[in-house]
């Protein structure tokens, strides 16, 4: 499981992100203010180094401290990623970021979602190679199959696999984690946009009807019911 | 200057002449003098007056038409003292440093209204970070505490409200403030645009709204400041939105076109559209044109933001609309 460090000065969004990111299985670290309260910068670092993440979120403006020096000493002594979260969303602040090692750049206001997918594009970049079979079983209609997360395959327990495209990927994880409830289109479509894949109507029929076709290819049938009127259902 | 006036106003010269010219005429008639003598001493007199009387008419004539003509040539008038040359003649010298009193008054006050203007805009600056604060806090609190009710009460979607306000104060204050704030690098059309239209998500499914962003991966290089550019664009698009057709569904498209050289962004939607009349108009203050009154609460901000902004960035922007058809907005890089 993936450790996420939050670095933040304001309480309580430090401690709704940790609740957030624990909700979407990860596990998270709210380093408080008080823990940090009057030490210098290198023992900032070495605090974080111990901490033992596999990423961090961290907040430009802290109290005593300048965010992108700790993001710069952090990623000069260890290769976790970064993701800068700040109130201030400047061209320049964007650039010194990335420029001081930061692998993303978050404005606040975050919408969560958005976050989310930045997180796992983040992680997805640099532990791919490590973390190779990320993979999730489902179990569905008296039947499993397996999908393997980093490559966007599905397969049967029989060894018959086909690839997704991206949107019925992001369209079957969604339905995944809401196995057994009716997820409506309208939510189906954010979750696509949220993606930057601006479907219409229709290409989201087309891609659940695909969708069904894939499952159907490896054996699973009757795994997505349509409810007319609400949305779809992974039994 | 001229000399008609210079005479009237210098009527005592002329009295102190004509008083001398008939006190000798007078003395010399008592002592018995001749006819042309007394005219010639009249005649002399005169001639005497009347030279000093213009030389000085041209010192002086030479001197202001010299201020004069410097400050019309000047864009700023209150720095003509800067240009001034010295003549070393008394006037000259006092003008001269009555136009330089009042040359640092003028910057002296000038400043304080600088920083004041100043201080204004890093309050909002970071008043406006501050504010992001408890709104980032509020969404997650939605998020991880909300229940069916909340999502449903669309409580996130006045949230996204406060911060397009709280984001458009933030420009306002940027817009005329004289520091250059912005950072122009390439930037990513295509990237932009997808954030900006993934931002409004919640407002453009419900709509049934059809993106297409297909031409904007290009070899092109756009130049801009992509915080200032996303800001304008999302104006620019929160417009389609609010402008939207009832009779058909909401379409925006997006693309690249070169005019004179120049890179062009259009952003087209199928909405109302405008009267050709108002177009002009469109980027005043305050305008807010039929459509912006009928029944669409319209501020006249946006658009007189993104030209401001624009101006700002060296890009121009311009409509192109029909009514009932829908609108084109254009960015020139």
């Amino acid at each position: 499981m993936y450790r996420i460090g939050i670095l933040e000065d304001d309480l309580k969004i430090g401690s709704e992100l940790k609740l957030f990111l624990e909700k979407n299985g990860y596990e998270a670290e709210f380093i408080t203010p008080d823990r940090y309260a009057g030490i210098k910068e290198d023992k900032m670092t070495d605090l974080l180094l111990d901490a033992d993440l596999s990423l961090l979120l961290l907040d430009i403006s802290l109290p005593g401290f300048d965010g992108i020096r700790i993001c710069k000493s952090f990623r000069e002594r260890t290769g976790v990623p970064v993701i800068m979260i700040t109130s201030d969303n400047s061209e320049l602040t964007e650039l010194m970021s990335i420029q001081n090692g930061a692998d993303d750049f978050v404005p606040k206001p975050f919408n969560t979602r958005i976050l989310l997918a930045r997180i796992e594009s983040v992680l997805r970049r640099v532990y791919s190679n490590t973390n190779a079979s990320d993979t999730k079983s489902v179990h569905t209609a008296g039947k499993s199959f397996t999908v393997d997360m980093s490559k966007g395959k599905i397969a049967s327990e029989s060894g018959e696999e086909t690839e997704l495209t991206k949107n019925e990927f992001h369209i079957l994880k969604l339905l995944i984690a809401e196995q057994g409830k009716i997820v409506s289109r309208d939510k189906i479509m954010e979750e696509l946009w949220d993606n930057e894949a601006f479907v219409d109507d229709n290409t989201l029929t087309v891609n659940m009807t695909r969708l069904k076709g894939k499952l159907e290819q490896i054996g699973i049938s009757d795994a997505i019911t349509t409810k007319r009127g609400m949305g779809y259902l992974l039994n | 200057m001229n000399f008609s006036r210079y005479i009237k106003e210098h009527g005592i010269h002329v009295i102190a002449c004509l008083f001398l010219i008939v006190t000798t005429d007078i003395f010399l008639m008592t002592i018995g003098g001749s006819g042309s003598l007394m005219i010639y001493v009249a005649a002399s007199c005169a001639v005497c007056f009347t030279v000093c009387m213009y030389v000085d008419y041209r010192k002086l004539k030479t001197l202001f038409d010299d201020v004069q003509n410097k400050t019309d040539a000047l864009d700023k008038k209150y720095l003509v003292s800067e240009v001034m040359e010295k003549t070393g003649s008394q006037e000259s010298e006092m003008l001269l440093s009555v136009l330089k009193k009042a040359e640092v008054s003028m910057s002296d006050n000038v400043a304080g209204y600088r920083r004041g203007s100043e201080e204004d805009r890093d309050y909002i600056e970071t008043w406006v970070h501050e504010v992001k604060i408890p709104i980032s806090a509020s969404r997650m609190i939605i998020e991880n505490h909300g229940d069916e009710t909340v999502a449903e009460s669309g409580m996130a979607d006045e949230l996204e409200r406060i911060e397009g306000y709280v984001e458009q104060a933030l420009f306002y204050a940027r817009s005329s403030c004289v520091e250059k704030d912005f950072f122009i690098k390439e930037v990513n059309l295509e990237e932009i645009i997808k954030g900006i239209i993934s931002k409004r998500r919640k407002t453009l499914i419900p709509m049934h709204a059809s993106i297409d962003i297909g031409e904007l991966a290009s070899e092109k290089k756009i130049l801009s400041d992509g915080k200032w550019l996303s800001f304008i664009i999302g104006q620019i698009v929160d417009n389609s939105i609010k402008y939207a057709s009832t009779e058909r569904n909401l379409k925006l498209s997006f693309y690249l076109t070169e005019e004179d050289g120049r890179n062009v962004l259009n952003l087209a939607d199928n909405g109302v559209g405008m009267k050709s009349a108002e177009i002009p108009r469109a980027f005043e203050k305050g305008f807010t044109g039929t459509n912006g009154r009928i029944g669409r609460a319209s501020t006249g901000i946006g658009l007189y933001l993104c030209k401001k902004l624009c101006t700002r960035l060296e890009h121009d922007i311009a409509i192109e609309s029909e009514e009932g058809e829908g609108t084109v907005v254009k960015i020139m890089f």
